[in-house]
């Protein structure tokens, strides 16, 4: 099973017109993508629970193939909290993600402690954009995942084209942190498939335009590691399955 | 409409370093398997930063061994002072065609006028200056801007075209200037970007791979998959760049 783990389902961001749910399905299907992990984007700005409900009725027009993660403000305090409850609860959301830079809150603000715990008590895991100073380094974030071992926390970048040894040294000492392949350059996911093993890479495109040449821009990425079939398809999904609890991997 | 055996990489390293490790006949390979004649090589990190002659000699050995098919950027740290104009000159005679630099690896900003010196031997010479971009705070595309327009008579080329963190800062940069022109390794080249790339013109836009750090084959591919006409992708593939080139004094 091919899973892309970052993926974006919007209504309009920047000068960008989000795709309809089938439509980024149907661009996944036709390159061999089985399954993709959602996240808002308009969502980071404003109304976080409306554009948790949005995200959940859009991934519920491909129940079958999306597979929707919330996002909170830490600002709100603990009502952040009672809102990831309420994403896993009650919209079957997987997990969180989050965009520090664009939300603007530090990593380090105190609420985030709090939906960590949460996170891991519900059993879900945390996903950060990172790779960008000074809201979103990598360090940053990776901090998060050494103040809270029980929760999963994935660096949705591997730290992107400056930050990608430190996505390694973090990772390499950090059992609880996980690379997501989207914006790391080719020698990088190489480095860390050969240093860290297969099982910490999960495969994702950024997808969110759902071009098709992006997507297979980035399955041709892993596809062309320097690798086994096996540690390729734990790239590719079975990582993802087995962080997630899908069956059928 | 240029034939796929004139296909010119703008972008590419070979030597030891940390990741842009690879040796001349490993990007041959590469280049062969992909119908790419030419490529730029520039040095690798080590060589990039610190020892810029020993990096220079050996591209210029490697140009010499494959006359047909490398073109070698010079790297010259700008700390180095008159050193480091010297030794440009020095390459520009021996066969080097453009100049690179790295901001972040050669530890110094685009706003920092120590540059200024390599860049009126790059002028002398008619000579193209690269530019790493898309670093905070040393290697953006706006600063590149303001340095382009104090060297109005210097091609610059915008290598990445500010990705990651930049990517929207690119084109608008470029847009703005005439002689900047927009390298397209590592960065997204895509919806919104490609659009706007097209809006510029593709006689502005420079295919390269960044090879080894971004493989050379999904570099191209992704070019091919854009969208731009025949033609424009003829300029985007080597055209340009061999226009570029073919202004330069020996």
């Amino acid at each position: 099973m091919v899973i892309d783990a970052h993926t974006h389902l919007f209504v309009r961001w920047m000068d960008l017109k989000g795709v309809k749910p089938s439509e980024m399905v149907d661009t996944l299907k036709s390159v061999g993508v089985d399954k993709a992990i959602a996240f808002t984007l308009d969502g980071f700005f404003s109304d976080c629970p409306g554009h948790n409900d949005e995200l959940a009725s859009l991934v519920a027009e491909c129940p079958d193939e999306l597979i929707a993660f919330g996002t909170v403000d830490p600002y709100q305090g603990q009502a952040a909290v009672k809102e990831v409850t309420r994403c896993v609860e009650q919209l079957g959301m997987k997990g969180m993600k989050f965009h520090p830079w664009l939300q603007a809150f530090s990593v380090t603000h105190a609420t985030l402690d709090d939906v960590a715990e949460e996170c891991a008590r519900l059993g879900v895991p945390m996903v950060f954009h990172d790779g960008t100073p000074p809201y979103s380094s990598t360090p940053q974030v990776a901090n998060l995942a050494d103040s809270h071992p029980e929760t999963k926390v994935i660096l949705g970048h591997s730290g992107l084209h400056d930050q990608w040894p430190d996505a390694l040294r973090w990772t390499e000492r950090l059992s609880n942190l996980y690379l997501c392949t989207c914006g790391a350059p080719f020698i990088a996911l190489q480095k860390m498939a050969d240093r860290l093993g297969p099982d910490r890479l999960l495969y994702g495109s950024d997808a969110g335009w759902a071009s098709r040449e992006w997507v297979l821009y980035h399955l041709e990425t892993i596809q062309s590691l320097s690798l086994s079939e096996a540690d390729k398809a734990k790239i590719l999904g079975g990582n993802a399955a087995k962080l997630l609890g899908i069956s059928g991997g | 409409m240029r034939t796929k055996a004139s296909i010119i990489d703008a972008h590419c390293h070979i030597g030891q370093g940390y990741a842009m490790t690879q040796t001349a006949e490993e990007l041959l390979r590469q280049m062969d398997e992909c119908g790419v004649e030419k490529a730029v090589i520039c040095s690798a990190e080590p060589q990039i930063a610190v020892y810029n002659r020993e990096g220079n000699d050996f591209l210029l050995a490697a140009a010499k061994d494959h006359p047909d098919r490398f073109i070698p950027f010079a790297a010259c740290n700008p700390w180095f002072g008159a050193r480091a104009v010297e030794e440009l000159r020095r390459c520009f005679r021996e066969g080097c065609r453009g100049l690179k630099l790295h901001p972040p690896l050669q530890g110094f900003s685009l706003a920092q006028e120590i540059v200024y010196p390599l860049l009126e031997v790059c002028r002398e010479f008619s000579a193209p200056a690269y530019f790493h971009t898309g670093t905070l705070l040393c290697s953006e595309p706006f600063q590149l801007l303001e340095l382009s327009r104090r060297f109005p008579d210097v091609n610059f080329i915008m290598g990445h075209m500010g990705a990651t963190d930049y990517w929207y800062d690119g084109v608008p940069a470029a847009a703005k200037t005439q002689n900047i022109y927009l390298e397209t390794s590592a960065a997204a080249v895509i919806g919104s970007v490609t659009r706007s790339l097209k809006e510029l013109g593709a006689g502005r836009i420079l295919f390269g791979s960044d090879s080894p750090i971004f493989r050379l084959k999904l570099e191209l591919t992704k070019i091919q998959r854009t969208g731009f006409s025949p033609d424009e992708l003829g300029a985007i593939l080597g055209g340009n760049l061999e226009r570029l080139l073919s202004a330069a004094k020996a």
